[in-house]
């Protein structure tokens, strides 16, 4: 029931550009471990490459051990949500469970489960471009759930969510570290994920600029948001 | 393997069925044949007899099919869907391997049904102009119709993977099939090996004798594995 | 904010979509492509003494026949003005529709759509004005002396064949109003833009549909490339397509201006 997520030496070029620097880190099972960092910083394409959608130029990113793209049903161990819901407009939120449960192998009543769970049970008829951006984060979280994963790997989890949503989210992350699952959530909001998180992974410029239980990281600031402004500013050279 | 590739296909076909305009395209395939066909069989230029006013109407049933081809592929680069596709099967090759299956299975089953109701149309329109209506057998060309249909489709399919965008790939696929296609014809033999004029021979005779139906389907396979080994290429080297 | 700026507004937000780019790509290479192999054709067949071997044996005709691959071009182009405002933003970021951005910036709903008319025209006269004096200008050097004596009319069929592209274009653009959404008119309007189209099969069920627009506009060109007899003659032609191509113009500015945006 152990699952380690696991991200080493990670370089990735977009052209002549380094976005990704010898990026280090990893999300112990039982912890809920944040990715901080300003926008643009390569939380995204960490995830990306973690996810086996883009490719690095060096380095590994496994999951359990096993890159993404060997896994053979990828839903049941690892549920991740990117920005947004993922799903094609013209589609139901229903449909586009469905297939998704198909393509994994996963009991379809799993879909009506997910889509309670996450609040979108009367909405699973409804096309997802009309979904607020509330709501679609929401479609996109009951994806993440579908499998029963142990790991959840979750870009911007808290973006658009009303602040019932954002608490029914944090316990739901608590509850899923308990339970001793592993969960790694980016963020650029520091107060979300200081309440949030155990393990901290504060990265600027495509490099991490501190890692650690979260006390370690902010010890000697007074707060996170401190903390953070003086890891990841212009002045910032690491520690 | 075959497990996960069976899995992928029935995502495959869940998918499409969760997709309004596919559905528009099949049930606007079959519209069309019942029109086309009633028009064709009760007009002077038309054939008549029921196989040939149907296989009269198939360049305009080939939208349908070809429209199909290119939504089954081009919506996938529409709102990140390609990135949940590939978060749940992470195969750069079982992910297009499903994704052809189920639009096959799909076209087939537009193209045999707009047959079948076109077949129905014509003799109903025919027997309106009391032209004696011969019945036979289901003759081969109908059914080589119906391959030419699927078949023609996975073109547009094709160009969708290439060119990564719906509309786009409509327009190429559309006039190269629609316009491009019979202008040539007008001035040159060599369009023979045009996709639609090759896979053409499946349903009608050539004239000239040059290509047979088996030939015939072999160039326009050709051109879909040409165009497709393209866009399979970039689609394993591209980040998503 | 002048009628002026907003055209100006318009021809900026059009140009520079990427569509735009391949629409006139199309509508300018496409022609001269085909007319090349055309009239490459047509000079074999004469060489060769068959002239029976092509439908036509004058560099005009290789010309019109490669007009319905311009129609295809226009009707993109006219597609993609509207089109591209309704395309939602990917859902990723919120779903957003630039016709909102449109509508805030531009009140004035009629200028908008006016506007949006008058650059689709502009993009397609300027295509036409290049496409159909070098096409002409190609044929002409290809087949060269081999060429029977040219007809009568080029010039007028010419100055038809881009009247046809420009109204086409403003057809694609006041359907796309009604629709919000590209793909339908292009399935209809590019099927409908061949030589052998719906209509072409509707005029032998019926003599009224001469009076359809493509049908009436295509005898300003088309001549005897038409596939079906008593065409309209090319002036009246024109006039039945603009009385179409105005109407369907004004009953698309009525539904922009109720509907919500």
């Amino acid at each position: 029931m152990v699952l380690m997520l696991s991200v080493e030496r990670l370089v990735k070029r977009r052209g002549s550009r380094e976005i990704l620097t010898d990026v280090t880190f990893r999300a112990a099972p039982g912890r809920v471990t944040g990715l901080l960092g300003p926008n643009g910083a390569g939380k995204s394409s960490t995830l990306r490459i973690l996810l086996g959608l883009d490719r690095a130029d060096a380095g590994t990113a496994l999951v359990d051990g096993q890159p993404y793209r060997r896994l053979r049903q990828p839903l049941r161990t690892v549920g991740s949500m990117l920005e947004g819901s993922g799903a094609h407009r013209s589609r139901t939120a229903r449909n586009h469970l469905t297939w998704m449960a198909r393509s994994n192998g996963i009991p379809i009543r799993r879909v009506a489960e997910v889509l309670d769970q996450v609040g979108l049970g009367a909405a699973g008829g409804t096309r997802v471009g009309r979904f607020s951006l509330g709501m679609c984060q929401r479609l996109g979280l009951a994806a993440a759930l579908l499998g029963e994963p142990r790991a959840l790997v979750l870009d911007e989890p808290v973006n658009g969510l009303d602040p019932e949503g954002i608490r029914w989210i944090r316990v739901l992350l608590r509850g899923h570290a308990d339970a001793g699952g592993t969960v790694l959530l980016s963020s650029h909001l520091m107060r979300e994920v200081d309440e949030i998180a155990d393990d901290l992974v504060v990265i600027a410029h495509g490099r991490v600029v501190a890692a650690g239980p979260i006390r370690e990281v902010t010890a000697g600031y007074p707060t996170l948001e401190d903390a953070f402004f003086a890891l990841t500013g212009p002045t910032a050279g690491g520690r | 393997m075959i497990r996960s590739c069976a899995r992928a296909t029935a995502a495959e076909l869940a998918k499409l069925s969760g997709l309004p305009a596919a559905l528009a395209a099949v049930f606007g395939t079959i519209g069309t044949a019942v029109a086309i066909t009633g028009a064709l069989a009760a007009s002077p230029v038309g054939a008549n007899e029921p196989v040939a006013v149907v296989l009269q109407a198939v360049p305009y049933l080939q939208a349908g099919t070809i429209t199909l081809g290119v939504l089954a592929v081009g919506t996938e680069y529409a709102d990140g869907q390609l990135h949940t596709t590939l978060r749940c099967v992470p195969d750069r090759l079982v992910v297009p391997a499903a994704k052809a299956l189920a639009y096959l299975a799909w076209a087939a089953g537009t193209a045999v049904a707009a047959l079948a109701v076109g077949l129905l149309t014509a003799r109903i329109a025919l027997a309106t102009r009391d032209v004696p209506v011969v019945t036979d057998g289901l003759p081969w060309n109908v059914v080589g119709a119906a391959a030419y249909l699927a078949l023609i489709g996975l073109l547009g399919f094709a160009l969708a993977a290439l060119l990564r965008a719906v509309v786009s790939a409509l327009v190429v696929t559309l006039s190269l099939v629609l316009v491009v296609s019979p202008v040539l014809d007008a001035v040159t033999p060599h369009a023979r090996y045009l996709p639609d004029r090759a896979g053409g021979l499946l349903y009608l005779p050539d004239q000239a004798q040059v290509l047979t139906p088996a030939t015939g389907l072999l160039v326009l396979l050709g051109w879909v594995v040409v165009l497709a080994s393209g866009a399979l290429a970039a689609f394993r080297r591209r980040d998503a | 904010m002048t009628f002026f700026d907003t055209v100006a507004a318009e021809i900026r937000k059009t140009a520079t979509l990427p569509a735009t780019a391949v629409a006139l790509a199309v509508t300018v290479l496409g022609p001269v492509a085909i007319t090349l192999i055309n009239a490459v054709g047509v000079r074999a067949a004469l060489r060769s003494g068959r002239p029976e071997l092509t439908a036509y044996t004058s560099p005009a005709e290789a010309v019109f026949s490669a007009v319905p691959i311009g129609t295809v071009g226009a009707v993109v182009l006219g597609v993609v003005a509207v089109g591209g405002e309704y395309t939602a933003n990917s859902a990723r970021i919120g779903g957003g529709r630039q016709i909102t951005t449109t509508l805030t910036a531009i009140p004035n709903r009629l200028a908008v759509l006016a506007a949006k008319a008058v650059t689709v025209v502009l993009l397609v006269a300027v295509a036409a004005l290049v496409v159909i004096p070098a096409s002409l200008a190609l044929a002409g050097g290809i087949v060269g002396t081999d060429a029977p004596p040219a007809p009568g009319g080029v010039l007028s069929r010419s100055v038809g064949a881009g009247i046809y592209w420009l109204l086409t274009a403003l057809i694609a653009l006041a359907v796309t109003v009604f629709t919000r959404n590209g793909i339908v008119p292009i399935i209809v309007l590019v099927v409908n833009s061949t030589l052998v189209s719906v209509s072409v099969l509707l005029s032998h069920l019926t003599p009224l549909a001469r009076f359809l627009p493509d049908l009436a506009g295509m005898s300003m060109f088309a001549g005897d490339l038409l596939a079906f007899d008593d065409a309209l003659a090319p002036v009246t032609g024109g006039l039945v397509m603009a009385t179409w191509t105005a109407a369907l113009l004004a009953l698309a500015s009525a539904v922009f201006l109720r509907r919500d945006a």
